[in-house]
């Protein structure tokens, strides 16, 4: 059993994190190349909406906790008859979103497999990609994660640049909070 | 997205705000992948800078000069000073730094190099324990203070040793170019420029004008040439200089009131190419900057064998040579003392009669009055600035030079050919822009050049054909006319020299002296005690003599 909100995302993470580079990905693999991403620059994952099957009950419990899994209402097919559950991000292009500490706190999925692609967050925490270096003199903000991530593969960020990117284009304290901490900031840039 | 911008700047008003727009309808993506990283890039340039609603409360960033050896640097926490000259050896950041703290005022008083990390720990520790600031922003003040420190001392260098590379700055504007190039273009040259002279605000003083400004046009040509002014004090020598320099292009100006004995030796190699000289005072140059003005006029050159201490201390000899190619003006009270430095320079004198008096002040009322043109006067400056700038030296080739003999009276006859030679040269390549080229590129004289080098260098020849300087004669000249109205064998004393000619004592004493020495006048009675009384012993004809060498000169350009 995991108790710690923290060893959860972690695991969940790992698991989507090799998720994308498992063989039957191909789908999640043919759309990062279609957007012209790298898996490593980006820390993209795949959830793929099975990560609880065939799992034990306390690590239903832990996924439910935090979120990441929603009790659907109806009951599976399985002897017994155990409830079904929903995923956050199904068959999704996945990015972990940080703490201050660089631990993932949050999850941002697009899902990839509809008929639009749909995003969607698990909560309000964190930073994609991660928490600015104290050291950042500019900082780029973007609308979307997707754009951060372009910004990321295309390299042009100098030492001190760095790259944050908002939550569906609003700002929101986590932000705030963490420009607020950038002494050195000289210039902020926002791509609309 | 006005919101999240509004919202910023509330939040975080002392960081400046831009904005990059992406194409209508296009997202980040989509440009990474139709357009890669140079697209991206060419996107982020086009930034656009948001004006900030709310004017940022945090003082701006920077140093700031409190006097020479103290610079301010303001933080949110308190005011860093550096004391006292910034190291020049590169390699340390050595200084004394007082940092006062904003509220309690306290004062920690340091010596740092803040090139020595453990230095700056050390002394963040110390003011972030003391007055209890978080030691992060105190170590980031400091690395900004670093860097402002660098770019400060980067400058001060620049400014000691200014670059070569920076001559080319002065690019002039296409626009600016042609108008000069029109302006040079066209016929009556002289004429244009002596019009623009006048406008400039000099009054009177034709023929004298047109040949000073000549003069200092040739300090970028192959053979530059000087010119000496000389006059009695408060004549107007140097206004006249100065207002011809205010024509040329300032950044190829040394204006010079004083020149110690050794300071032309210590020139840099090249300082002293391409630029026209104003001496203010030939009073102000002592014996040895003489002989070294004289030296660089006629050599081009002058170098001095000296002693320097080499790295490790030891003294090692060199042979320091500065390289001159310069034109000159110089105004002088007295001009036969510098007789040396005289033969070198064109020598005119300064127009001393009551008309041009009358001339001047009605001009200095004008201007007072505001009844100038001051924008005319400015225009008629950078024109003519701009037409300086534009000129190319060119040799040139001078087909009638053997045809014109220069009037044999005159003294230092082999330096004043060549004046006159370098003169016509110089009127070519004014013309440059209407002059015709031989197959070498070289410009080629015309009549009319050596014609107008005639009128114009006409008076100067005259000086160098008459013993009498400008003053002198002009003032024997009012005294003959004196004389002659009184009956020519009336004798005359200094009193009535001096109250008819409106000069001074001691003027007036000297210029009697200078003309009994050269025997023009003779004391014919009275004795020391009771002073004497003089008469003219020679009436020269200057007026013929004038006539004589102009008919001459113009007989033989007319031949030509």
């Amino acid at each position: 059993m995991i108790n710690n909100r923290i060893e959860i995302f972690k695991t969940i993470h790992t698991s989507m994190s090799n998720g994308i580079r498992a063989g039957k990905s191909k789908e999640a693999r043919k759309w990062m190349e279609q957007k012209g991403l790298s898996i490593d620059l980006t820390h993209a994952c795949f959830n793929s909406g099975q990560m609880h099957h065939r799992r034990e009950e306390s690590f239903i419990e832990a996924l439910k906790s935090v979120g990441f899994l929603k009790e659907n209402g109806i009951n599976g097919k399985k002897e017994g008859n155990p409830p079904a559950y929903t995923s956050f991000g199904k068959e999704a292009i996945v990015f972990p979103l940080r703490n201050e500490n660089n631990e993932v706190v949050n999850f941002h999925a697009i899902r990839i497999n509809m008929e639009k692609e749909t995003t969607e967050y698990l909560n309000y925490k964190g930073l994609y990609p991660c928490y600015p270096s104290p050291q950042t003199t500019k900082l780029y903000i973007t609308n979307t994660i997707l754009e951060a991530a372009t910004l990321i593969e295309s390299r042009v960020m100098d030492n001190r640049d760095a790259v944050i990117s908002l939550h569906n284009g609003v700002i929101e304290e986590v932000h705030y909070l963490a420009i607020k901490e950038l002494k050195q900031l000289e210039t902020i840039i926002l791509i609309k | 997205m006005k919101n999240n911008i509004e919202t910023l700047q509330l939040l975080i008003p002392n960081v400046e705000l831009r904005t990059v727009d992406l194409p209508q309808d296009h997202s980040l993506n989509d440009m990474w992948l139709s357009y890669g990283v140079e697209g991206i890039n060419k996107l982020l340039a086009e930034q656009k800078i948001i004006e900030s609603l709310y004017p940022s409360k945090v003082k701006k960033v920077g140093l700031k000069q409190i006097n020479e050896g103290k610079l301010a640097y303001e933080t949110n926490s308190g005011t860093y000073y550096v004391l006292g000259d910034l190291s020049t050896d590169l390699s340390t950041l050595k200084a004394s730094l007082h940092f006062e703290e904003q509220h309690s005022k306290r004062k920690h008083r340091n010596k740092i190099d803040l090139y020595d990390r453990g230095h700056v720990l050390n002394f963040a520790k110390t003011i972030s324990e003391a007055e209890h600031i978080d030691i992060n922003e105190i170590e980031s003040d400091l690395l900004k203070l670093t860097d402002l420190l660098e770019a400060h001392r980067e400058k001060e260098y620049e400014a000691l040793n200014p670059n070569k590379s920076k001559k080319n700055t002065n690019v002039l504007p296409p626009e600016k170019e042609r108008e000069a190039q029109t302006f040079l273009s066209q016929p009556d040259l002289f004429e244009n420029i002596d019009k623009l002279i006048e406008t400039s605000g000099i009054v009177g003083e034709t023929s004298n004008r047109k040949l000073v400004f000549i003069i200092a046009s040739t300090y970028k040509m192959l053979n530059p040439l000087h010119a000496l002014v000389q006059g009695t004090s408060g004549s107007g020598k140097t206004h006249l200089i100065n207002a011809i320099a205010s024509l040329m292009p300032p950044e190829d100006i040394l204006n010079m009131t004083r020149v110690t004995s050794k300071s032309f030796y210590h020139y840099s190699k090249d300082e002293l190419i391409n630029k026209l000289v104003l001496i203010q005072d030939m009073d102000g140059l002592d014996e040895e900057a003489k002989y070294a003005f004289r030296e660089m006029q006629s050599a081009g050159q002058v170098s001095s064998s000296t002693t320097y201490k080499d790295k490790f201390g030891n003294l090692q000899s060199t042979v320091k040579t500065v390289n001159a190619s310069f034109a000159s003006l110089s105004a002088t009270t007295h001009a036969e003392i510098y007789y040396d430095n005289m033969s070198r320079s064109i020598v005119l004198g300064i127009d001393e009669s009551p008309e041009q008096t009358q001339r001047i002040i009605q001009q200095q009322n004008k201007k007072l009055a505001g009844l100038t043109d001051e924008v005319a006067t400015r225009k008629a400056k950078e024109l003519l600035q701009n037409c300086m700038r534009i000129l190319k030296p060119y040799e040139v080739v001078n087909r009638y030079a053997d045809k014109i003999q220069l009037p044999v009276e005159a003294k230092m006859l082999r330096r004043l050919n060549n004046h006159y030679q370098s003169f016509v040269s110089q009127i070519t390549i004014l013309h440059q822009y209407q002059r015709q080229k031989d197959e070498q590129g070289r410009l080629i004289a015309t009549v009319e050049d050596l014609k107008l080098a005639c009128e114009i260098l006409f008076d100067a020849i005259m000086w160098k054909i008459d013993e009498l300087d400008s003053s002198l004669r002009q003032v024997f000249e009012q005294l003959k006319d004196y004389v002659r109205k009184q009956g020519n064998a009336q004798p005359f004393t200094a009193r009535e020299i001096r109250q008819k000619l409106n000069l001074s004592k001691s003027q007036c004493f000297r210029y009697i002296e200078e003309l009994k020495k050269l025997e023009y006048i003779q004391a014919s009675e009275g004795t020391a005690n009771r002073g004497f009384r003089y008469t003219i012993a020679y009436f020269d004809n200057m007026q013929m003599t004038r006539e004589k060498v102009k008919t001459n000169l113009m007989e033989q350009l007319s031949r030509l």
